[in-house]
């Protein structure tokens, strides 16, 4: 069977984090995973446009609704927080009397119209219910086994219960279970659900990196040797500024990150170098010691 | 029905030196909320165990606490529920307050906070001679918020409250914008500066723990997001760290139809020299890692369109 979508790698993944982008196009190879990119489709807005004007968000993802309806495709991102501004969108433009018309009204003018019916999906639910835990776990290589790793979710992907719909936010199991199927150990923690605080980090970033922090050192004292998020904004704080989170809760951390599809492709096989996973600012060099050394 | 074993978080800050959990196993009726089940132990098993109630019927607000995790009311609970789930139910006290005693915590800042944002009304249009009259429509915006029960779910779940005391939380703000966005009062007592100010609308996260925790639909965040809509559109929001944030973002956005990450930091914190400093530093570590480029930031090719769809939506308003 073919899978095949419209996809949405999200501006983190072509902005500041590029190896999430090279991984994913790595891995989708390798599980059979078409991805049509679209590359006119604008931002979700994040999050951060709601606090100025949600029209405006929901016409910006009503203008990605149209381009993938047009293809005939769902949506497919690698990101928490894009999946869930998309979702967030797509259910007030169903749900809100007069939005489809709204929104609509301005796409005319571009020469668009959105029907309605947009599918959006991420990456980590793809893996759970298109590919299926079965099939994954016969394409592992290298299973990741004896390695304990810490899942973060990031809140996006979790909340609302009602529009994201896979998980339980207050104990999710979805990535928990991927990492199983790929040899790993899940390791329980009570941040996996928490926020990452990385929305803060201008307005507020003492108590910014106090939950990267927190999280962090939560997943250390259980015995994580690496974590693992489907959102690379949380990356961006949990990977990029780890240091200075350490520093401001007072304690070491150095425990390497990585994104979703990454770790999916160590599994199946794919050598570091092209997954990106020099590209860390938290090094993986002792992490891949440790794995290879257990094969 | 069978029995089911709940494990009670217990301490007395007076008497015991540290806190533990005490377990119990209960008999079930069927329909048993947790709250009833509490009740039962405090009856038939241990009169000292101690938890807040008073209308059973989460109207009151006085029984919130966690349940396996949960932020939530314990009449409104049903033990059957939980259980299908979990094995056992754990009962703990909310968290980001102080506690009293097993799961009764002081509600002191929770209150203290409310004062804080100014939850009444101040009408400085002199008294009209019938009522203050307001439509369906006007009373719409207000409503969700006007529901709370304050029962404090949304303030333990609260991501920010953890780490930063002085956060206002998703309660008081709720709060805030039912009175802000009151029709009836040309302007009520909202305290903006307050408001924008540290621990004020811009310091959530956006997490949505709130819209998650409060069992009756507030759904706090949204209300902030509607505070920071106010701020921007008419007050003095612009001018802070967040109202920069939110408005660079949007003109990015609206400029090249994806954010301009690098950009983002050096616009918001400008001036704030020892900060930029440290972002710029991760900014040098990044590239030697390879991860940015100092190459200029491509926009997505319908930018035309980007920029038409904003004007077209303004006409709108
Ligand atoms: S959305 Fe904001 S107010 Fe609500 S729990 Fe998260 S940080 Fe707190
Ligand atoms: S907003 Fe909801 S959770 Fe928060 S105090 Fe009010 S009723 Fe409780
Ligand atoms: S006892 Fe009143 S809300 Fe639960």
């Amino acid at each position: 069977m073919s899978l095949r979508y419209a996809y949405y790698p999200g501006c983190v993944a072509k902005g500041n984090c590029p190896e999430l982008y090279q991984s994913m196009a790595l891995v989708a190879g390798r599980l059979g995973i078409d991805l049509v990119e679209l590359k006119k489709a604008p931002c979700t807005g994040a999050g951060v446009a709601a606090s100025q004007d949600l029209l405006l968000v929901d016409t910006y993802n009503a203008l990605t609704f149209s381009m993938a309806e047009e293809m005939g495709l769902p949506i497919l991102t690698i990101c928490s927080t894009c999946v869930g501004s998309m979702r967030q969108a797509e259910a007030r433009i169903k749900e809100t009397p007069g939005r489809l018309d709204q929104v609509n009204r301005v796409l005319r003018d571009q020469g668009r119209r959105y029907g309605g019916s947009a599918q959006i999906t991420h990456f980590l639910w793809v893996l759970l219910r298109e590919i299926g835990l079965e099939r994954l776990q016969r394409e592992v290589r290298r299973p990741l086994a004896g390695l304990r790793i810490a899942p973060f979710y990031g809140c996006y992907i979790l909340r609302p219960a009602g529009i994201m719909g896979v998980d339980d936010p207050d104990h999710p199991t979805s990535l928990d279970r991927v990492i199983r199927a790929l040899g790993g150990e899940p390791v329980e923690y009570t941040g996996k659900s928490r926020c990452c605080g990385f929305p803060i980090l201008l307005e507020n970033e003492a108590a910014s990196l106090a939950m990267t922090g927190n999280h962090l050192a939560e997943a250390v004292d259980r015995g994580a040797d690496l974590m693992v998020t489907p959102c690379p904004l949380c990356h961006m704080n949990l990977d990029l500024q780890q240091s200075r989170a350490a520093r401001q809760i007072g304690r070491p951390l150095d425990l390497p990150v990585l994104h979703l599809p990454q770790l999916v492709g160590l599994a199946l096989g794919i050598p570091p170098k092209p997954l990106g996973l020099s590209r860390h600012l938290v090094s993986v060099r002792g992490l891949l010691k440790r794995a290879t050394r257990r094969e | 029905m069978d029995d089911a074993i709940f494990q009670i978080y217990r301490y007395d800050p007076d008497g015991d030196r540290a806190p533990r959990y005490d377990r119990f196993r209960v008999p079930l009726r069927r329909g048993m909320t947790v709250l009833e089940v509490l009740l039962h132990l405090h009856q038939w098993v241990d009169g000292s165990l101690a938890f807040r109630l008073s209308c059973r019927s989460a109207v009151c607000g006085s029984c919130a606490m966690r349940i396996n995790g949960r932020h939530t009311l314990a009449c409104m609970t049903q033990v059957s529920e939980v259980l299908k789930t979990a094995p056992i139910v754990i009962v703990e006290p909310l968290e980001n307050l102080p506690l009293l005693k097993d799961l009764v915590v002081d509600m002191g800042t929770f209150w203290s906070k409310m004062d804080a944002v100014k939850p009444w009304q101040d009408p400085t249009a002199p008294s009209p001679e019938g009522e203050r009259l307001q439509s369906p429509m006007e009373l719409d915006r207000i409503e969700r918020e006007s529901t709370c029960i304050h029962c404090g779910a949304c303030v333990s779940s609260c991501t920010v409250l953890e780490v930063d005391p002085r956060f206002l939380a998703p309660a008081a703000l709720a709060k805030a914008k039912r009175h802000a966005c009151d029709s009836r009062a040309e302007s009520a007592g909202t305290p903006w500066d307050v408001l924008n100010g540290p621990g004020g609308i811009w310091d959530c996260t956006r997490c949505m723990e709130c819209v998650h925790a409060c069992p009756k639909d507030v759904r706090p965040m949204e209300a902030i997001l509607e505070l920071r809509r106010e701020a921007l559109a008419s007050l003095s929001g612009g001018e802070t760290v967040g109202g920069r944030h939110v408005r660079f973002f949007v003109e990015s956005v609206t400029r090249d139809g994806v954010l301009d990450e690098r950009a983002l930091p050096l616009q918001i914190l400008r001036g704030q020299w020892l900060r930029l400093f440290g972002l710029i530093r991760t900014g040098i570590r990044m590239w030697w890692r390879g991860k940015v480029t100092l190459g200029p930031h491509h926009p997505v090719r319908e930018v035309e369109t980007m920029r038409r769809i904003v004007a077209s939506v303004k006409e709108q308003r």
